[in-house]
């Protein structure tokens, strides 16, 4: 791009900076003078509202005594004529209608021939008149102007404004536009050096304006803006000159000079921000001077001068209380300096170069000191940005101390004496009772001296090592600071540690990920780390807690910051113990750290101290269990020095808890402890063996429960029920997927069989009142012979072939109806009897009548078996036709739907009981034997179904095995009577009319059963 | 239960546990896979596949249909086998002996054909394809027959027809395309459900099959086995911890589980008929001559 468009860009970019900044003023003055606005137009509302009001009075007046005469008048004139209406009395109407209908309505007294004088028409009508305004009354009311319109007012406001703003504004603008405009037509033919004579002349030419406007006191605001313009455009013009690029304007080739001529721009500027008086153009002046010095190559001389350009600004404000100023000034100086050690990158190495970076620093650092360690500070409560700019100042200072120092001893050591320095400093102010400066200053020391420890990086130490020396550091900031001196620093003081050990919690156990070689070291540093949380309580008391003579519960009212960090010695021990996990002592270890807790909680007793111990508790638990599965198959010898500390910590635990939720928690950790004890044991043996174990432990939970109170009770039994979950998981995961013969016998069966029992146990034990009445035991206990009815279930068809399915469905349905077993269980047992009946059929009518088997044994072939389930699923129907009562069924809560399943079979017994079974028969003959015989057969079944009407009294079992033969002669003429091998059809026939004289025979011999 | 009762029974019961532990310590059994849900997936597959086979009931279709299927297929794949090759002549002589045991009134026929796996798959109707790895992967004739059996067990259980139902049911009644529909829905919807359990329950057929023939019991787990080495030599592994979604996909159960059943079994099947001698018939398979045309005194084999 050619430099003269360049430069036209810059200005037009310029111009349009110009413009946006006149939009914001207009904006902020739109948002200023709207209030004034809204209360002219309140002004001219009421203004327009009393103007209506007092022609109506007027208008009011006039009519009244108009009224007044005519009454007069009337009451001076003659009686009237007989017969002319009369008004009548009654209340007062409205005034105006009153007012013209008076005329035509005379009172009576009047009509009659007014023996009484007149009544005034006010008293008619019924108001009080208006009194007539007395002269001193009309000389005071003053004369109304007569009535604008809006659009007049609204005008004349606009008119106003921009007579009184904006013509200003809009006018300067419009001058800087044209006077830049032809600046850059000019420049653009003019020399360097001559294009900067003019830029020169344009500065000056502002500047001696607003010098003679300046001595008129109209105009001294938009003087000293014009002298700001003017300052700025000379800075602008000697920067350029010196080598700014693309702008055109250099002339100067030398650094030397070119540094010069900066500086005397420089100065200039500096030199009105001196003169400005005011706080918003010194800051604009400091800041226009630090900005070419940051576009300048970054060398110790230009920092220099940026620093004294820096320190001169802060300076400044001790002309006053500018805080923005400094605010702004020391903003500006940090970007300076951050933007200048970034361009200096490798050349900083020189320590020179470093010493001046850190001086300079300090530089600024006093002189803004000084500014606000003056008397004009010394008020107890300052604004916000006030303590802002002071830390601020003192965070400029370290930083550069820290970053530009070389060396970590020097750099550590500077840090330290300048925390002591910000410490007495502190201390001073508090006596002289600035407490502001005491809040910041301390805090400041102790920012110090974080600081100077950060510096331990250097030696090599790790962020573990570096956390525990804050840790004992910000203990040591909380001894210092007095309790009760100053709520912030109290706050501070007792934060500051507890932030420290959590950091040292988290930053450990990375450490201990990442450092595998360091696991030893870094446990001592956490476990020191813990003590220290554990004695720092002692610290973040307050002077009115005591100690208490009892251990507290996790809800008792603790101080919250105490609380805290005692708890935090929980996390730490546990990742001190988790970097001990490759060692066998580890859970030795825990269980001597993890007692000392407890032991310290037992006697400190401290809300805080208990759920570190339960932290560390559980905490030092998960990791081992995690470990040791992890690190599956072990040995017993290898496992019993691991899992015996564990299993014994939980078991002190709860003999050192006290009754509590420490207590519940070390019983669930012992209970888990022997169940997974159980599970590495005997897994490499066999991984058949945790299954039975765990159920074993199931009874052991029970009995327990049974011997302990209340939430003990409830916390085994629940172990109770958890041994039985971690049973049926093991069953479903590992026991399923193989038969486990020993020898012929299958010890996956004997598994199921051991489990039924002990849910059998479970379901007939009875317990004390202390733990039947708890809801575990109410809601989970009833459902124990759903269980066991599922166990069957399941065991009958992982274990019993396809081919004899129905027959165990049946003979279970069979069994739950045998009065022993109700009685031993439950009356739901009949509706599951019902249910395995049900299966049964469906599973003879369905499954067995087109299994294929590849036997040749008799007792091996479907048509046996299904025989033999038929059988049995006849048997059921005529015990059930007795024994089946399920109207009125009783059940418990979490099965109270089986009461309703109940009463709706026991409504339609035949329907869901009877014909399913006669269905499902006739279905099986039709698929398993030859179409040749199913006549017969369906025949048989018929006169079965006649035999059981005739035991059983229904005769609706007769109708349907009637309607079944008819069905089945029907087939025998149409059918079996094509049948090409006349040996069968004659045995079909033979057979059917067997079974029918047989029914003949039934139905006469029964008869009275039948007509009963 | 009285306090008396129940101590007894308490004792009884830690006595029985004890004892069912000490047992399994002695005997040191092992499962196959540290942990799966194949197994269990294989029980739920069971109402499943139960609910299923009550739909396969109620369409009207039935073995006739399914042999006239297989009839077309006999058709597409009988040019293939004429004239016979020696692998051919070996299946034929196999399917001959095992014909017997079928139930249903279909003509068994297996096709040798070419696939770069060792597999066989059945088809409705009674048709069996054996691929020519399979010949060579297996170590014997007992293993070639388990295969063969199972195959057949699913054509006898129904599997095959019950793929196909509503296909056949939909030609029927000249609904075609529902038909395809309906079966797709069907695979998808129940297929990984139960195929566990059809597999299963193949095997059981192929484990009674053998059983009851002249072969040696042991010869399914040894099939198993042989397609485990296969398995192995190609680098895949069966992953010996359980996953819910792997476990619930896969259509076979892992062949560890399966060989390890059937070893089992056929194990104590032996220990009931420690008297009887039974065919392994390891050179038969290599000669591709089968049992009843070849009979080798040392291919009998005990316990």
């Amino acid at each position: 791009m050619p430099e003269n468009l360049l430069l036209a860009s810059s200005l037009g970019d310029l111009f349009g900076l110009v413009v946006i900044i006149a939009l914001i003023f207009y904006a902020r003055r739109r948002l200023r003078s709207s209030q004034p606005e809204q209360a002219f137009e309140r002004h001219t509302e009421e203004r327009g509202s009393i103007e209506s009001l007092a022609r109506r009075l007027d208008a009011l007046e006039s009519r009244v005594e108009r009224l007044e005469t005519q009454a007069k008048e009337t009451a001076a004139s003659p009686a009237p004529v007989e017969g002319v209406p009369v008004a009548v009395e009654g209340p007062a109407p409205a005034m105006a209608s009153t007012a013209e209908a008076a005329p035509e309505a005379a009172p009576p007294e009047e009509a009659t021939g007014g023996a009484r004088a007149a009544r005034p028409l006010s008293e008619i009508i019924g108001i009080e008149p208006f009194p007539p305004p007395s002269e001193e009354q009309r000389r005071v009311v003053p004369e109304l102007p007569p009535c604008e319109s809006e659009f007049t007012l609204r005008r004349r406001e606009l008119e106003r404004r921009l007579m009184e703003n904006w013509t200003g504004i809009l006018g300067a603008v419009v001058v800087v536009a044209g006077v830049t405009f032809i600046g850059i037509y000019t420049a653009l033919r003019l020399q360097p050096f001559y294009r900067f004579l003019l830029t020169l002349a344009a500065a000056g030419a502002f500047l001696g304006a607003s010098r003679l406007l300046g001595q008129k006191k109209a105009w001294l605001q938009f003087s000293a803006w014009l002298r700001s313009t003017g300052a700025a455009i000379l800075l602008f013009a000697c920067a350029a000159a010196g080598g700014l690029p693309g702008l055109g304007l250099q002339w100067i080739h030398d650094p030397a000079a070119a540094l010069a001529l900066l500086l005397a721009g420089i100065a200039a500027n500096l030199l009105i921000a001196r003169v400005a008086g005011t706080e918003v153009f010194a800051t604009l002046h400091v800041l226009l001077s630090l900005l070419p010095l940051a576009i300048v190559p970054a060398t110790t001389t230009a920092l220099a001068i940026a620093s004294a350009v820096a320190a001169f600004g802060v300076g400044l404000a001790t002309r006053g209380r500018w805080d923005r100023h400094l605010a702004a000034v020391l903003g500006a100086y940090a970007l300076f300096s951050l933007l200048w050690a970034a361009q200096m990158g490798e050349r900083l190495e020189p320590q020179a170069a470093r010493y001046i970076a850190a001086g300079c620093a300090a530089i600024v650092f006093v002189a803004a000191a000084l500014a606000h360690y003056r008397k004009d500070y010394a008020q107890p409560t300052p604004p916000a940005i006030q303590l802002g700019v002071h830390l601020a100042n003192w965070g400029l200072l370290a930083f550069a101390m820290f970053a530009y120092l070389p060396g970590y001893l020097v750099r550590a050591g500077v840090l330290l004496a300048l925390a002591v320095l910000a410490y007495r400093l502190g201390r001073r102010a508090r006596g002289l009772r600035v407490a502001w400066l005491h809040q910041a200053d301390t805090l400041t020391a102790q920012g110090l001296v974080l600081l100077a420890l950060w510096t331990g990086y250097d030696l090599g130490a790790g962020d573990t090592l570096m956390l525990l020396i804050v840790l004992v550091e910000t203990l040591a900031f909380r001894r210092l600071v007095e309790r009760g001196d100053d709520e912030l620093l109290d706050k501070v003081a007792d934060c500051l540690p507890i932030v420290a050990a959590a950091l040292l919690a988290i930053g450990g156990a990375a450490d201990v990920v990442a450092r595998p070689d360091d696991r030893l070291a870094l446990a001592a540093m956490l476990a020191v780390g813990s003590a220290c949380a554990v004695l720092g309580e002692r610290l973040l008391r307050s002077a009115t807690d005591g100690v208490h003579s009892a251990p507290a519960g996790l809800h008792s009212r603790e101080p919250t910051f105490a609380a805290a960090l005692a708890f935090l010695a929980g996390p730490l021990l546990l990742v001190a113990l988790g970097a001990l996990l490759e060692h066998w002592w580890m859970e030795a270890t825990s269980l001597i750290a993890v007692s000392a807790i407890l032991l310290a909680w037992r006697r400190i007793g401290q809300a805080g101290l208990l759920a570190a111990t339960i932290v560390a508790l559980v905490g030092s638990h998960v990791l081992s269990w995690d470990y040791l599965v992890a690190h599956q198959a072990w040995t017993a010898a290898a496992l019993a020095p691991r899992m015996g500390p564990l299993a014994g910590l939980a078991a002190l635990s709860i003999w050192l808890a006290g009754p509590g939720v420490l207590r519940l928690v070390a019983m669930v950790l012992l209970g888990a402890d022997l169940g997974l004890a159980a599970y590495l044991f005997t897994d490499p043996i066999s991984p058949l063996i945790p299954g039975v174990a765990w159920l074993i432990l199931s009874l052991a939970a029970l009995e327990v429960a049974n011997r302990l109170k209340e939430r003990e009770s409830l916390t085994s039994l629940c172990l109770g029920y958890a041994y039985l979950v971690a049973f049926a998981t093991a069953y479903v995961l590992v026991i399923l997927q193989t038969p486990a013969y020993i020898g012929t016998l299958r010890a996956r069966a004997l598994i199921e069989l051991f489990a039924i029992g002990v849910l059998a146990y479970w379901w007939f034990y009875r317990p004390r009142d202390a733990l039947s009445g708890t809801a575990a035991w109410v809601h989970v206990h009833p459902l124990f012979l759903e269980l066991i009815l599922a166990a069957i279930a399941v065991t009958v068809v992982v274990e019993v072939r396809p081919l004899w399915w129905a027959v165990a469905w049946s003979g279970i349905a069979l069994a739950l109806l045998a009065p022993p077993v109700e009685r031993l269980f439950d009356q739901r047992a009949r509706l599951y009897s019902l249910l395995f009946y049900w299966i049964s059929v469906g599973d003879m009518a369905v499954v067995m009548s087109v299994l294929e088997v590849p036997s040749r044994l008799w007792f091996e072939q479907p048509e046996f078996t299904s025989l033999l389930a038929i059988a049995m699923q006849v048997a059921y129907v005529a015990v059930s036709h007795r024994r089946l009562a399920l109207a009125g069924l009783e059940s418990p809560p979490p099965v109270r739907f089986l009461a309703r399943l109940g009463g709706a079979v026991a409504a339609r017994r035949n329907l869901y009981v009877y014909y399913p079974l006669f269905a499902g028969i006739a279905v099986f003959l039709f698929w398993r034997f030859d179409r040749s015989l199913l006549t017969l057969l369906w025949a048989a079944e018929a006169f079965v179904v006649f035999g059981l009407a005739a035991w059983l009294r229904e005769n609706q079992f007769r109708y349907v095995a009637l309607g079944g033969l008819a069905a089945c002669l029907g087939r025998l003429v149409l059918i079996d009577m094509a049948e090409a091998n006349l040996a069968l059809r004659g045995l079909v026939f033979i057979g059917v009319g067997l079974l029918m004289l047989g029914m003949n025979a039934i139905y006469n011999r029964y008869r009275a059963r039948f007509e009963a | 239960m009285k306090a008396g009762a129940r101590i007894a029974a308490l004792v009884a019961l830690v006595a029985c546990g004890i004892g069912l532990i000490l047992m399994l310590q002695r005997a040191r059994l092992q499962t196959p896979l540290g942990s799966t849900l194949t197994s269990a997936f294989q029980v739920v597959g069971a109402p499943l596949k139960l609910a299923d086979r009550v739909a396969s009931r109620v369409l009207p279709v039935g073995d006739l249909d399914e042999k006239e299927l297989g009839d077309i297929y006999r058709a597409s794949f009988d040019p293939q086998a004429s004239p016979p090759s020696r692998e051919q002549r070996y299946l034929d002589s196999l399917l001959k002996e095992l014909q017997p045991f079928a139930g249903k009134p279909f003509p068994y026929r297996a096709y040798v054909v070419d696939y770069p796996t060792p597999n066989a798959m059945a088809l409705p109707g009674g048709v069996l394809l054996v691929t020519r790895q399979l010949l060579t992967t297996l170590h014997s004739e007992s293993e070639l027959v388990s295969v063969l059996a199972h195959e057949m067990g699913h054509v006898e259980r129904g599997h095959c027809f019950d793929t196909v139902r509503f296909e056949l049911a939909a030609r029927k009644i000249g609904a075609e395309p529902l038909g395809a529909i309906a079966d797709l829905a069907s695979q998808v919807l129940l297929a990984h459900s139960y195929s566990k359990t059809m597999e299963h329950e193949a095997d059981e057929y192929a484990f009674e099959l053998l059983t009851n023939s002249r072969y040696d019991p042991r010869g399914e787990a040894a099939a198993f086995q042989s397609l485990e080495q296969y398995v192995a030599a190609r680098g895949d592994r069966t992953p010996q911890q359980a996953n819910p979604l792997r476990d619930y996909f896969t259509s076979h159960p892992p062949l560890e589980i399966r060989a390890n059943e059937f070893g089992q079994r056929a194990h104590a099947w032996w220990s009931r008929h420690a008297e009887q001698r039974r065919y392994v018939g390891a050179r038969n398979l290599a000669a591709l001559v089968a049992l009843p045309r070849h009979e080798l005194a040392d291919e009998w084999t005990g316990p």
